[in-house]
């Protein structure tokens, strides 16, 4: 299983940890790292929220903030 | 800053005296003659100053020595024959400090007002009054102590007032009450200091129009309420007693109000248990009572202990609220007729078993929140339920309990807005009423849902769908809706539809294609152990779906694989690989994973 991101120039599509197969027109990433694929969504300066580990991170621009959450 | 206002009519030579350190005096007195005969003049004096009075109906003396302390001594002239006299002393930088002194005061008639006076740390009050007849201290009208800094206040020689209005004095402490009265009405006595007991238990003869309200005393441990009988004809509505905010512990004994208030708020409380008068009424008008009836019951944020029996109440409406007792483990109804509410509130007790509803009819809220009960195993509702949505948060929630089996909310009409029913792992079975009313928020996942969920019934079913970790269901049964379907957030549980890791077989997305996915909104369909031939007829669907709506069902990021067989362009007679690669070409721009 890897993690694997999909996104645009305009927007990030998605992120997920899959090993099934993939069809799409956008741009596909993937690392056995999320760490990875946080760090590409900062170089395209991209907004996003994903919550992983309880753990939320927002992107806003590509500027990444983490804060924990009860979910 | 005005520093001192009282009204009151007073014989001649009356003297009242206080201190200031600001730069000038300001008296006014508003007569029935202006300008004021002679004998009906005031008298000012300033110790170290030679001051007379001027003339007219305002006295100014300016270019006092700030920070200077002066003790102003007013002396009434002949003031006591007027039918109503007003006398406001202070003003701007006035600065009025220490004690005003009514001790040499012999009557004392309508309002008493010392208000926007931090300064003023003691109030002295004539004990005895040296007047002559009873009437001397019978007030006509309100007690007034507001802004002040004083930390006693003693009512005891007065034996009439028509409203107390004694509220935001920090570091009042405590009251000496009136020993009897006739004219009691508002009783506002919030925002001070009082500690240990407030008893009101000797203001007899309070109107039914009444208010008790003692908020926000966080020293305050328990309340002795009054006797209320029942209704005066012709009585205004609306009593209230408000004791919320403060720290009132054990139980609290309600059952001297048979005039009982339409508003009871004692949130934030520590308050184990409540006596309830064996008989009430609650007066909603001008001669218009309810036998038995409340309004606004509010107890959330207590420690009440074991049942709640409101077995007394036949009518309720608007606000129930026992949320946040977590010693509470159930609440007897017994209502009749038809109640409307706007809020129900009852989530993060103890509630145990079944939650005996069947009385509760009409309208649920608004708010109707029964969640985080553990132990509460079902609920009965009555046979005629509405939502409404009303509130600035409508909402049903019954979610992190232990609904066990089916919950039959069938009776309950008009589901609106948010819909949480998820943690509850032994609820196997929702039957729904129908709504026409929007729906954003769908939650049901982490619970036992088995065979088919059938929303048909909610047409205006939109925004977010999650219904995932239902190990037993199989099959959901979508409204015909054109509403829009989005994600709320990155995780694939926060899909526009999240419906993964159920037993899903074939589902008829088909009543969906007049809705919008919005773009890159996502349909989770992983792991539902569906075969090779449900993935390709669902992907066929899909591509008549987006066909006939290709702005609605464009970009949408589909997950069906997991646990999924993998799509084929044979099984079941549908070509699910040619699906694919219709969905992901240029026209309809989706993205799946399989």
């Amino acid at each position: 299983m890897k993690w694997r991101l999909i996104y645009n120039s305009g927007e990030i599509i998605t992120l997920f940890k899959t090993s099934d197969i993939t069809l799409t027109n956008h741009n596909v990433y993937e690392s056995e790292n999320i760490e990875d694929c946080f760090n590409l969504i900062v170089d395209l300066k991209l907004n996003f929220e994903f919550v992983y580990n309880n753990i939320k991170h927002t992107f806003i621009d590509g500027v990444q903030k983490v804060e924990n959450i009860d979910k | 800053m005005k520093g001192a206002i009282f009204n009151a009519n007073n014989k001649y030579g009356d003297i009242f005296e206080y201190d200031t350190t600001g730069t000038s005096v300001y008296v006014e007195t508003t007569f029935s003659d202006n300008p004021p005969a002679v004998n009906d003049r005031i008298l000012v004096g300033i110790s170290g100053y030679t001051t007379s009075f001027s003339g007219g109906n305002i006295y100014t003396y300016t270019g006092l020595p700030s920070g200077v302390n002066k003790r102003v001594q007013i002396k009434t002239n002949k003031i006591g024959e007027l039918g109503r006299s007003i006398f406001t002393i202070g003003g701007t930088g006035t600065g009025i400090i220490g004690s005003l002194d009514f001790s040499r005061w012999s009557k004392m008639e309508n309002t008493f007002r010392v208000a926007n006076s931090p300064g003023v740390n003691s109030i002295l009050m004539p004990n005895p009054w040296s007047g002559t007849t009873s009437t001397s201290y019978q007030m006509s009208g309100d007690i007034v102590i507001v802004d002040t800094g004083v930390s006693n206040v003693d009512l005891s020689q007065f034996i009439r007032y028509r409203d107390l209005d004694i509220y935001n004095n920090p570091s009042l402490t405590g009251f000496t009450f009136p020993n009897l009265f006739s004219l009691g009405r508002f009783h506002n006595l919030y925002n001070n200091n009082l500690q240990g007991n407030l008893d009101l238990s000797t203001l007899t003869g309070v109107q039914s129009r009444y208010t008790f309200l003692f908020y926000s005393n966080p020293g305050l441990t328990g309340v002795t309420l009054p006797s209320i009988g029942p209704r005066i004809s012709g009585t205004i509505a609306n009593p209230a007693v408000y004791g919320f905010s403060c720290n009132i512990q054990g139980n609290l004994d309600l059952s001297p109000l048979v005039g009982f208030p339409v508003y009871c708020s004692f949130t934030n409380n520590s308050i184990t248990g409540i006596t309830f008068p064996t008989y009430a009424q609650m007066i909603t008008g001008p001669n218009s009572v309810i036998t038995n009836g409340i309004g606004l019951f509010d107890f959330s944020n207590n420690n009440l202990i074991g049942n709640l029996d409101m077995s007394m109440f036949k009518k309720m409406y608007n606000i129930i609220r026992m949320d946040n007792n977590p010693n509470l483990t159930g609440v007897t109804f017994s209502l009749t007729g038809t109640n409307n509410f706007n809020e129900i509130r009852i989530d993060n007790c103890n509630l145990t078993g079944n939650l005996d509803l069947s009385t509760l009819s009409g309208n649920l809220g608004g708010i109707f929140d029964i969640n985080s009960n553990t132990n509460l195993t079902g609920i009965t509702f009555s046979s005629t339920n509405n939502m409404t949505t009303s509130g600035s948060f409508p909402r049903f929630y019954i979610h992190s309990c232990g609904l066990t089996g089916t919950l039959d909310m069938s009776n309950i009409s008009n589901l609106n807005s948010t819909f949480y029913a998820y943690n509850n792992t032994k609820l196997t079975q929702i039957l729904h009423g129908p709504s026409t009313e929007k729906i954003s928020l769908f939650f049901v996942f982490n619970c036992d849902l088995t065979g088919t969920y059938d929303l048909s019934m909610l047409s205006a079913l939109g925004g977010n769908i999650q219904i995932y970790n239902n190990s037993n269901l199989t099959n959901i049964l979508f409204p015909t809706t054109t509403e829009i379907f989005n994600n709320v957030g990155g995780d694939l549980n926060d899909s526009a539809l999240a419906l993964g890791n159920n037993d899903l077989g074939y589902v008829d997305f088909k009543p969906l294609s007049g809705a919008t996915i919005t773009d890159s909104g996502r349909i989770y369909l992983s792991n539902n152990n569906m075969l090779s031939s449900e993935v390709n007829q669902i992907l066929v669907d899909f591509v008549s779906i987006a066909t006939s709506n290709p702005i609605g069902w464009d970009y949408v990021v589909l997950y069906i694989g997991g646990t999924n067989g993998n799509p084929d362009s044979t099984s079941g007679g549908y070509d699910g690989l040619a699906a694919i690669a219709t969905l992901t070409g240029a026209t309809y721009n989706w993205t799946i994973t399989y």
